[in-house]
């Protein structure tokens, strides 16, 4: 067919994203229409299309950049999955460091890939300090101001997020995403 | 399991309450305040004191009787919806009795108005789990046109079936011209019965003549009649829940006979509003846990005779809509569900029945859909057990993304509609409570538009009956 992979991006996956999307804000699908065609629409272009745009020398057009992981010492990662799954149909290009990703892996991957955004989510009360170091290391590498951070899990609040000098906090994962919307489009 | 259901009487103990039951109605009796039942009564073999107006009913004819009952009738809704009582059917029904009702807008208690009627019938329509629709005892109508005028406002607020309660064999017969109209001519009213009628003993022991004329005018005219009786455990039913179950049902079938003697083969429900009398304030309480064992228990003896049941079980002694709402009704409608009553009935119902409220109309229908969940019980079969789909999900993944939760989602999960399940930064932009959810859900019902407004020829045609019916009041007023 001999299709254009850009074309294929913008005007099946994404497009075909949006529908979904509009979807789920109805009422009229859940999570599992959700996140059951965004996986696998992201498996497509990172697996087939994105090397085919490199061959090209082309680059993936998005709405910004994202680094995302669960913190050092967590491997709690289904909540994170589903984030970096939902920014991928909302169209960033998303960066998954997996689960138990150490501050330093965060912001030398960011630095590396120049990513407009961080999330990093923790469960546990005792892995919450890692979100703190994730600031820390920022700080230090002086590249607090080039990239902005939201923190998500279930013992991260607002009031903490802002202790720790973060950006945003996610309730959930559509709030994630439209944090994310709000940082980098504005 | 599907159709999770319990018993909760065993065999021996079914068959015990069965014998008490009939030694009652044999050498107890029954008072029933109508010459003409108690003629019928004496032919078919039951032993009258005439001047006592009391029946002595042997086992037997009594046990003839019951044969002739339909275990499952059908009634209809204005659309012409077929909605089933009795067999292993469980309808919902919004309850009656309440003569008060919370403001929508202030949240206090004031007098229930036909206005309020129509705005109860129009909740009722609207809500996902209910079949039958009654209403609030009105207060701003001819105090004995209630029925009359509180059928009229349901009749046009609701396409479910009116379950109208009248206060005597004059209403019923204004209501029954109304089910003619609404079906197109008696015959075809017959056929498909588009109003249900209900009649209430006063318990123990006593089927009082305007019941009994309001039973007459309808099996009379052979449409449908269900009886309700009061069995308040303590003061007039024994304080034991078995005694209240021998008092309940020597009711109940007494009333089932008459209705087969009157018509045979005429479909009926019967059932208690069972309570217990606060030994402390009085007040009949009608959503006490003992509530719930009368009412499983009655649906099982009457299951036993092969006669369709229902209880008023959904109401609350709170004022408010607050956690005891909650908690009463859960106990005594998911027990009463689970032992299989074939029409439960109450809902919107607050502090015992004597208020109504809007919201907890729109709650209620939450609880059922909630309990109706629970029923379905668990489903095991190869599909369900998802070997292949946990063999491919593997360790460390997720099932978000299978096809198997796309497809057995919305069976296997329930949907609720006005329950929190926001996080806290979600639910403090609003801060609202579920009495408030409610609340804001009432009103959007109560403000729509009416989605299945009545013929203008049927409209005026019930308006010109309650007319009648007025100027039949004023003259036996003025007479």
């Amino acid at each position: 067919m001999n299709i254009d992979p850009s074309e294929i991006i913008d005007k099946g996956i994404v497009k075909g994203l949006s529908i979904i999307g509009e979807k789920f804000s109805s009422g009229e699908f859940f999570l599992v229409e959700l996140v059951g065609a965004a996986e696998p629409a992201q498996k497509v272009v990172k697996e087939l299309l994105e090397p085919e745009l490199k061959k090209k020398a082309e680059k993936t057009k998005s709405k910004g950049k994202v680094v995302i992981g669960t913190v050092q010492g967590d491997i709690h990662s289904i909540g994170k999955n589903i984030v970096a799954t939902l920014l991928f149909a909302s169209g960033f290009d998303v960066i998954d460091l997996g689960e138990d990703v150490s501050a330093e892996a965060f912001v030398n991957k960011a630095k590396e890939e120049g990513a407009d955004l961080i999330g990093a989510s923790a469960l546990l009360t005792t892995t919450l300090p890692g979100q703190k170091r994730i600031i820390e290391a920022l700080k230090a590498e002086g590249m607090r101001d080039k990239v902005k951070v939201i923190f998500g899990g279930a013992p991260c609040t607002p009031e903490w997020v802002e202790e720790i000098g973060g950006d945003g906090y996610a309730e959930n994962a559509m709030k994630g995403v439209e944090l994310a919307k709000k940082f980098i489009s504005g | 399991m599907h159709n999770y259901r319990i018993d909760a009487l065993s065999k021996e103990e079914v068959h015990k309450i069965d014998l008490a039951t009939m030694e009652v109605l044999e050498k107890t009796g029954i008072i029933v305040e109508n010459d003409k039942v108690l003629d019928l009564l004496e032919q078919n073999g039951a032993k009258i004191n005439k001047q006592e107006k009391r029946v002595r009913i042997p086992e037997k004819v009594l046990k003839d009787g019951l044969k002739k009952v339909p275990s499952s009738f059908v009634v209809y809704s204005r659309k012409g919806e077929e909605v089933t009582i009795g067999g292993d059917q469980t309808v919902i029904s919004s309850g009656a009795g309440a003569s008060w009702i919370l403001d929508i807008d202030t949240g206090e208690p004031r007098p229930a108005t036909k206005k309020d009627s129509g705005h109860y019938a129009k909740v009722t329509d609207a809500m996902e789990n209910f079949s039958l629709c009654m209403s609030p005892i009105i207060q701003d109508v001819t105090p004995s046109l209630v029925d009359v005028h509180s059928a009229q406002a349901m009749i046009s607020n609701t396409t479910k079936t009116p379950w109208v309660c009248p206060g005597d064999g004059m209403q019923a017969r204004y209501i029954i011209e109304m089910g003619a109209v609404l079906a197109g001519g008696m015959e075809e009213f017959r056929k498909k019965p588009i109003i249900l009628g209900l009649a209430s003993p006063n318990s123990p022991l006593r089927l009082a003549s305007h019941d009994l004329d309001v039973a007459l005018e309808f099996a009379g005219n052979k449409l449908p009649i269900t009886l309700i009786n009061c069995p308040n455990s303590g003061a007039a039913a024994p304080v034991s829940i078995a005694g209240t179950l021998v008092v309940t049902l020597a009711e109940c079938l007494a009333f089932a006979l008459v209705a087969q003697l009157i018509n045979p083969g005429n479909a009926i429900a019967v059932g208690p509003a069972p309570t217990i009398m606060d030994m402390k304030t009085a007040i009949a309480a009608f959503g006490a846990p003992e509530c719930g064992l009368v009412n499983a228990g009655t649906a099982q003896m009457l299951r036993y005779y092969n006669v369709p049941s229902f209880g008023c079980i959904t109401s609350s002694e709170s004022i408010l809509i607050d956690a005891q709402t909650g908690y009463e009704i859960a106990w005594t409608t998911q027990l009463s569900m689970m032992a299989g009553v074939n029409i439960v009935v109450g809902i919107g119902l607050i502090n015992a029945c004597a208020g109504c409220s809007l919201e907890k109309l729109i709650i209620d229908d939450e609880v059922i859909g909630g309990i109706k969940r629970i029923l379905k019980g668990i489903e095991v079969t190869d599909e369900t057990l998802a070997v292949d789909v946990i063999d491919a999900v593997g360790p460390g993944g997720h099932y978000l993304a299978q096809k198997h939760s796309r497809e057995h989602l919305r069976n296997e999960h329930w949907f609720p509609k006005i329950s929190n399940r926001l996080g806290l930064q979600e639910w403090k932009k609003e801060k609202l409570d579920l009495w408030q959810v409610a609340r804001r859900e009432a009103k959007k019902i109560v403000e729509s538009a009416n989605p299945e407004p009545l013929d203008k020829d049927m409209e005026d045609e019930i308006a010109a009956i309650v007319e009648r019916a007025e100027k039949e009041a004023t003259s036996m007023q003025s007479g």
